[in-house]
């Protein structure tokens, strides 16, 4: 069983985050990663149904419709949890991003190796890690039955990431604002990928 | 083959540190004491990130790196007993549990003990000898 997937950038920023498995309330499909504004996500917090069909949205809608695709990102990240779970999306990517950052350095100062930490698991998940060299860190959650997925990880990277969103000349090369990598090809190409592993919902 | 054996109180300070084969890096007793800080708190944030919906999650068990496998065991006072040890070993899980078995009998059994400051016994480290003597590590 897959559940989740991120990327972060070399400075820390979440730019891209889809999620399988996990059973939303809502139906948008794989939403992306962080956004910036934190303060507005509280006033979302209601507003489960995701869609741009609710009142609230139209009326957002007809006021700000410059502002109308941020706040439709943001209810379908803030959406994405039961309400026995709190954190957000956001925080939840920055904590995974400092787990990883400090197993990395963990790992580096006990062996010595440069690209020591493949992944963890705990008693109901695991998490493989693989990080290119130019320090873009791919991380993907799975059941803790899953052998380890560093290929399925190089593939998307070299296959999609480099092909989709390196090669296209209009997307930014760093996220400063979080708008992360915004391509539906890329979208597309690794759910599709994700959708024909053996490990996908066994 | 076993590398190294962490002890780490509830607070996140190590109390032991014991390196059974050469193998791994040799940090100053600050850097342990560093690792063994960051390790606390990562194992606490593990236990927080689980993608699985309404189920609690433990902290981190196994970690896996491309030279050795570090197993973690916490009891239920909190205190967690770290072994690394070789890619390839086989069933840490029940030296763990020895391993524990001798903290017990050696350490908390020990009047002179103070309970999560450093551990200085020789008896601890004899067994502990004893016990990797046995396994072959």
């Amino acid at each position: 069983m897959i559940y989740n997937m991120y990327i972060f950038d070399r400075h820390c920023v979440c730019i891209f985050y889809t999620d399988w498995n996990r059973h939303r309330k809502s139906g948008s499909s794989s939403a992306v990663g962080t956004t910036s504004s934190s303060t507005s996500m509280n006033g979302q917090h209601d507003g489960d149904s995701g869609g741009s069909s609710s009142p609230a949205h139209s009326v957002v809608n007809n006021h700000l419709t410059s502002h109308h695709s941020t706040t439709s990102q943001l209810t379908s990240t803030t959406s994405m949890f039961s309400d026995s779970r709190l954190i957000n999306i956001e925080e939840e990517s920055k904590l995974v991003y400092g787990v990883i950052l400090s197993l990395r350095n963990f790992v580096r100062k006990l062996s010595g190796s440069q690209d020591g930490f493949l992944s963890y698991r705990t008693s109901n998940y695991k998490l493989h890690y693989y990080e290119t060299p130019t320090g873009l860190k791919f991380v993907i959650n799975t059941d803790i039955t899953v052998d380890s997925l560093r290929p399925v990880l190089r593939q998307i990277y070299t296959n999609f990431y480099v092909e989709y969103v390196v090669k296209n000349p209009l997307s930014p090369n760093e996220h400063p604002g979080g708008e992360g990598v915004n391509n539906e090809y890329f979208k597309t190409a690794v759910d599709k990928y994700i959708k024909t592993l053996a490990v996908y919902d066994s | 083959m076993i590398y190294s054996l962490y002890i780490i109180n509830k607070a996140g300070g190590l109390i032991y540190q014991k390196d059974f084969n050469e193998g791994l890096a040799h940090l100053s007793s600050n850097e342990y004491l560093v690792l063994a800080g960051t390790f606390h708190g990562v194992h606490a944030i593990t236990s927080q990130i689980s993608p699985v919906k309404n189920s609690n999650s433990s902290g981190l068990e196994v970690l896996e790196a491309d030279t050795f496998k570090l197993y973690c065991y916490q009891t239920l006072t909190g205190t967690k007993f770290l072994i690394i040890a070789e890619s390839s070993h086989p069933s840490i899980d029940a030296i763990l549990y020895r391993t524990y078995d001798i903290y017990s009998d050696y350490v908390m059994k020990n009047p002179f003990y103070t309970p999560e400051m450093p551990i200085r016994s020789e008896l601890f480290d004899l067994n502990l000898q004893k016990l990797m003597k046995q396994i072959g590590g």
